[in-house]
């Protein structure tokens, strides 16, 4: 009896940490660059202490606790917008930009370009994009910047550089530290094959909002099922020691 | 449970997103406009479990776990293209077809730039903006000048009654390595800031600078349609994360009810 509390009480616990993750999806849902977050539940078995015991009890073979075990990173492609401005750069296939900061190289998939005083490339909290070329300059008389398919950079026809575009070989390793930024933890990162940047557009969050909003009805409806069992046990209990009374 | 803290986040960036939105479509007819958009980044995450962390001696865990905190607005982002140039055959209107901006000078001394071109002869003579702040460098018109022409370099020439030409002064453009780090003072101004480098001077129609066209204002680069289309996505976005709000209460309710 105890058991079903135990996992009605764990199942609970893990529903509001995936109310979690599904309100940070949610509030992310406009986010440029933005990957949603996954998680899923797998049950833990109550150890098993021998085969007679096993047969001895049904019981023995059910989960009585309930697990968040595994979150993961959809790092799927998020829709393209054309937005016009000249220095937004979207990725059309597996790829990040690379950006310096002060803890190290950080990976993004948003390219929201932003020039700081001195005319060179960074992202909105002033870390430099890296390019093969050492950092990128824009130059003050420059009428008009575009950038290639590539990456490379050219300013009024003349080629600045080209933005580091590079394939990271195991995602599910990437840490999200916020900002848009991901630290790799895996294998070093090698150039991308097969992404294109395209200018003047940017990547949308790849959240979807109409899965997002499926998923809070089912916890909320799923939650109050374990609260509801919850409850019918504790009654049930209830009685049994008002009739050993 | 941080859900519903989360959702607040979501729901007041959106409000941040409404505001701009706001600010843009008011200003959809105010000449030299430049609209803002409002950039969104995602807050620190909660590592619950690390990716890759051993299982058994044998096995590691192929992904980590870890919960988003919500979301940011990092900064508004000036968009600087250019707005529609519309005829007005005004003598003293002026467009700028490309980079730069006029200064004026403000009463205390300041020099402040702005695209609206939409300038006049003040009493004393000096040509001066909608507010009544004097073009720096100073123009100055005579005041038995019939006529006014600027010229695509900036150079202002005026005929006078008796027919006579004479050039009173030349109007100089600035430009910025970034605009996008200029901070908007209101009436249709910018100022310097640190992030916006300081302005290069020059003369129109060289080095990167637009030219001056006479007779023409630079509209608003305010796109409607679009607007309209991001006010209704802000809305809506802010609904949904209401609604997350709510899936927490019905939570806190149904454990309520497991005591009650």
């Amino acid at each position: 009896m105890d058991s079903v509390a135990y996992l009605m009480g764990g199942r609970m616990s893990e529903l509001t940490a995936n109310l979690d993750v599904v309100a940070a999806n949610l509030a992310n849902a406009d986010t440029p660059g933005f990957k949603r977050a996954t998680c899923c539940f797998s049950e833990a078995l109550r150890p098993l202490l021998s085969a007679a015991d096993a047969s001895a009890s049904a019981s023995a073979f059910a989960p009585d606790w309930c697990q968040l075990r595994t979150g993961s990173t959809d790092f799927s492609q998020g829709s393209v917008r054309m937005t016009g401005r000249p220095l937004d750069l979207a990725i059309r296939g597996p790829g990040f930009l690379v950006v310096d900061t002060p803890a190290g190289q950080r990976y993004t998939r948003k390219g929201r370009i932003c020039l700081n005083a001195e005319g060179e490339l960074t992202d909105g909290n002033g870390n430099r994009f890296v390019a093969d070329s050492g950092a990128l300059r824009i130059p003050e008389d420059a009428e008009d910047i575009s950038v290639s398919r590539s990456g490379e950079v050219m300013a009024d026809e003349e080629v600045l550089g080209r933005l580091l575009v590079v394939d990271i070989r195991q995602p599910e390793r990437l840490v999200a530290e916020g900002s848009s930024l991901y630290r790799n933890d895996g294998p070093r990162a090698a150039p991308a094959v097969g992404a294109e940047v395209v200018q003047g557009a940017i990547e949308q969050s790849n959240v979807n909002v109409v899965n997002e909003a499926i998923s809070l009805v089912q916890i909320m409806r799923a939650y109050e099922t374990a609260s509801r069992i919850l409850k019918r046990m504790d009654a049930l209990n209830g009685q049994l020691v008002r009739s050993a009374a | 449970m941080k859900a519903m803290y989360t959702a607040a986040t979501g729901m007041d960036a959106q409000t941040i997103r409404i505001d701009t939105i706001a600010n843009n479509l008011a200003n959809a007819n105010t000449t030299g406009f430049k609209k803002s958009q409002v950039d969104f980044a995602d807050l620190i995450y909660v590592m619950m479990r690390r990716p890759g962390v051993g299982q058994t001696e044998q096995t590691q865990a192929p992904t980590g776990l870890e919960i988003g905190s919500g979301v940011f607005p990092v900064s508004t982002l000036k968009i600087f293209t250019e707005g529609i140039v519309t005829n007005t055959a005004g003598e003293l209107d002026l467009a700028i077809t490309g980079d730069g901006f006029f200064q004026v000078e403000t009463p205390s001394g300041e020099t402040k730039y702005t695209r609206d071109g939409n300038f006049r002869v003040g009493s004393d003579g000096a040509i001066v903006n909608s507010q009544g702040f004097p073009l720096y460098p100073a123009v100055s018109v005579p005041s038995n000048a019939s006529a006014i022409s600027v010229g695509s370099d900036g150079t202002v020439t005026v005929l006078t009654a008796d027919g006579d030409t004479s050039t009173v002064g030349n109007i100089q453009l600035v430009k910025f390595t970034n605009p996008g780090g200029l901070s908007s003072e209101g009436g249709n101004m910018f100022a310097e800031t640190v992030a916006s480098g300081t302005p290069t001077t020059g003369t129109p129609g060289l080095d990167g600078l637009g030219e001056i066209k006479q007779g023409y204002l630079e509209m608003s680069n305010v796109e409607v349609v679009t607007e309209l289309v991001d006010l209704i996505v802000a809305q809506r976005t802010y609904e949904l994360n209401s609604k997350v709000v709510k899936a927490g209460d019905r939570i806190l309710q149904a454990t309520n009810y497991i005591a009650g």
